[in-house]
């Protein structure tokens, strides 16, 4: 067991046996990782602070049913991964409200943007945050598990066998996930560029 | 099979030098793989740059959870494990089975054996005096008077 496993496991049972500040320690070493796994799932909401609260609510509740052998990280985001799921698929119906909020001119501007190789980082600050916006587009499109599966691989940098742990399914389930995320991420983006593509081939008759 | 099947080993890093060294000669070549990889590249970057700061929610996230007004039932459903609660059904169902479907087996034994002794007797009323048994107490007497025929 690591020195930071030790000291997490010494905080749960302190939380257990009543002390607030233990669990308030708990919490600030792990509210910046639950905070990012929840932004980067649900997108920029209003509503992330209070899923991060209910997220650690919800681990305070099972604290009891936690088994001290294992480490509390896959654990809480394992957590906060099911808490993002069911959150996504409550909110099926908005899923292109990010697409839709951007006007025709940019969001074929920044389809056109998205498709080219190179370093975005360079490029105009207002049209960074469009393109911030159809990466959550895009994203917002897909299943809910293999989205959270994409951001845990893809943009947290995790390994399959954390990915697995924190997702609570095995290691092929978790690649074959990402995947596939990967694959519908490519399909849909070609479904916007085709349309796009329809749209101007009528214009110019 | 097609290089453009081994994708995601390739993005996974899971490649040897000379797999990958193949796979990045595909990759000049294959518009489709490239696309990918430039959107997959993008839309990382701009889901990892777009979190913000969080504010600290520790004090307060710990000063609800130890001040929460939780339910009795709530509270109960949040000890309760499925093991034990198996185990505790488990057992249930085999007392109940105990209480009552066991003396229900007894009962259908004894009419079972009433019924042979009822069988009985009409076979031997055959060959004696029927006025012998007019009721069932006076069969079981007469039984027990004769002895069993078996």
């Amino acid at each position: 067991m690591s020195i930071a496993d030790s000291a997490d496991s010494a905080l749960i049972e302190n939380t257990l046996k009543g002390d607030e500040w233990a669990f308030a320690e708990l919490v600030r070493r792990y509210q910046a990782a639950v905070w990012g796994t929840v932004h980067r799932t649900l997108g920029n909401s209003s509503e992330n602070e209070d899923a991060v609260q209910e997220i650690f609510l919800r681990a305070f509740n099972s604290l009891h049913k936690f088994d001290l052998k294992y480490p509390f990280g896959p654990w809480i985001l394992r957590i906060a991964t099911n808490y993002c799921i069911d959150q996504l698929r409550r909110r099926k119906s908005r899923k292109v409200r990010l697409w839709s909020e951007l006007t025709e001119f940019d969001q074929e501007r920044l389809l056109r943007d998205s498709s080219q190789e190179g370093d975005w980082d360079s490029r105009a600050t207002e049209a960074k945050e469009g393109y911030a916006k159809v990466a959550r587009a895009l994203l917002d499109g897909l299943n809910p598990k293999y989205r959270a599966a994409f951001i845990l691989r893809e943009v947290e940098d995790r390994a399959y066998d954390e990915v697995a742990k924190i997702m609570g399914t095995s290691e092929i389930a978790a690649r074959v996930r990402v995947s596939r995320a990967r694959s519908e991420l490519q399909k849909k983006f070609r479904a916007y560029l085709s349309g796009l593509k329809r749209k101007e081939r009528s214009q110019n008759l | 099979m097609s290089l453009c099947n081994l994708f995601d080993k390739y993005r996974d890093g899971e490649m040897t030098p000379s797999q990958k060294g193949e796979f990045e000669s595909h990759l000049a070549a294959c518009t489709s793989c490239r696309e990918k990889t430039a959107l997959l590249d993008n839309l990382s970057y701009f889901v990892k740059r777009d979190v913000p700061q969080t504010a600290d929610l520790a004090g307060q996230i710990a000063s609800r959870a130890f001040r929460q007004n939780r339910s009795w039932d709530a509270l109960i459903l949040s000890w309760i494990r499925p093991g034990p609660v198996l185990a505790a059904l488990a057992l249930a169902f085999l007392f109940i089975s105990l209480v009552w479907i066991v003396p229900e087996y007894r009962q259908l034994n004894i009419l079972s054996e009433y019924e042979r002794f009822m069988d009985e007797a009409e076979t031997i009323n055959l060959s004696t005096s029927a006025s012998q048994v007019s009721n069932d107490s006076d069969l079981v007497l007469w039984l027990q008077q004769e002895g069993n025929p078996q």
